[in-house]
């Protein structure tokens, strides 16, 4: 069993307490589930434990995504009232015709200015008008981060954006829009021991359910420079130890005589391994310098203290599971 | 001579205060703003990141 609110809460604020400039974020279908209209009191009574439980861990920046309108907007408007930091750079209140959150939040971090903004997947907007009876429309998302990075031109120093539109949508916002360090997503969930890089864009999910936490450690020396994975080195031995085992499963299919044409391959993957070798000499040497980063999904497993506080307003709410 | 001399050194102090002034108050003012424009020293920061969490509060079967 992986997970636990109470859980992450204590891991969050011990993190907290050993390490400095710790920014906690949010990329959005927090509160509620596919399954709602089963029982709605139950589950706005979960998201309020979940609301407390991010608002005690300091959470700086939550993102809105479709599942969080599966009540209406009212719960997340109330939500931001009491302070909550909802943000969405492209959901919009159809009666006003503005923006229902901020677009965006900059966070000063040591000497950065950090700035976090909140993309809503097009694709469910149908779905978002639905749960809110039109209470919503959604913006073209290219367009609402085209936008909002132009308003924060000369205001950050480092732009991460955290989208609910799912690892696609992600790549095409990285090659499309310039000027994105990081997109933290979410929406399709996935496992990501690697970040993957878009573009110039470095593109990360910490899976579902809450059973990992995300962890990107950045260390920046220089404006305007590339910011470099230091696990490139971990990554690019993993691909030069396959091209390995392929190198060898032709070298002894040849000597059984079973292809002739198994010397121009093994000639093609010697030279893939050639160039995979170079790389991962350059990646040795730059890993440890300049603008950097690591990622970790850490998981949350039962030998992790509780948050006791959080798992007494479980306890009191008499919620038993999920 | 004397006269001279000192109503000199009035006159050529004044400008250099002002100046020494000017210099010092931009100084004051362009410190902080240099230190927030540019990743002048290393800095580390800590992005602790959550998605999907779907409204779950316990722990889910691997």
């Amino acid at each position: 069993m992986l997970g636990g609110l109470a859980r992450r809460v204590a891991l969050v604020e011990a993190i907290r307490s050993k390490e400095g400039n710790v920014v906690v974020v949010d990329s959005g279908d927090l509160f509620f589930d596919r399954k709602q209209d089963v029982d709605k009191a139950q589950a706005l009574s979960k998201a309020e434990i979940i609301a407390r439980a991010y608002k005690k861990m300091g959470v700086d920046v939550i993102n809105v995504g479709d599942l969080d309108l599966t009540l209406g907007v009212e719960f997340l408007a109330n939500k931001a009232r009491e302070g909550l930091p909802l943000i969405s750079a492209n959901l919009i209140d159809a009666p006003s015709g503005k923006l229902l959150f901020p677009p965006y939040k900059i966070k000063e971090v040591g000497s950065l200015r950090v700035a976090f903004v909140g993309l809503f997947g097009l694709e469910v907007a149908q779905a978002a008008q639905k749960a809110t009876e039109n209470r919503v429309t959604i913006l073209d998302p290219w367009t609402a981060a085209r936008k909002t990075l132009e308003e924060l031109r000369g205001k950050a120093d480092l732009v991460l954006f955290l989208s609910d539109m799912g690892m696609a949508r992600d790549q095409r916002l990285a090659k499309e829009v310039e000027g994105i360090h990081f997109i933290l997503g979410g929406h399709d969930g996935r496992f990501m021991s690697f970040a993957q890089q878009e573009s110039v864009s470095w593109l990360l999910q910490s899976y579902s359910k809450g059973m990992y936490l995300g962890k990107l450690k950045l260390k920046l020396e220089e404006l305007g420079q590339p910011i470099q994975d230091e696990a490139r080195v971990v990554r690019l031995q993993q691909e030069i130890s396959k091209l390995d085992g392929r190198i060898d499963a032709h070298k002894k299919a040849k000597e059984r005589g079973s292809n002739p044409s198994l010397d121009r391959s093994i000639a093609q993957l010697e030279e893939q391994r050639a160039s995979l070798l170079k790389e991962l000499e350059e990646a040795k040497t730059k890993g440890t310098q300049g603008n950097r980063f690591s990622w970790q999904l850490v998981p949350l497993d039962p030998s992790l203290p509780e948050d006791e506080e959080v798992a007494r307003w479980i306890r009191e709410a008499g919620i038993e599971k999920d | 001579m004397k006269g001279i001399s000192k109503e000199m050194g009035a006159i050529s102090w004044r400008p250099l205060l002002v100046i020494f002034l000017l210099v010092a108050t931009l100084g004051i003012l362009g410190l902080p703003s240099m230190e927030t424009s540019l990743w002048a020293k290393s800095s580390e920061i800590t992005i602790l990141h959550t998605n999907n969490v779907t409204g779950h509060l316990f722990g889910c079967p691997t």
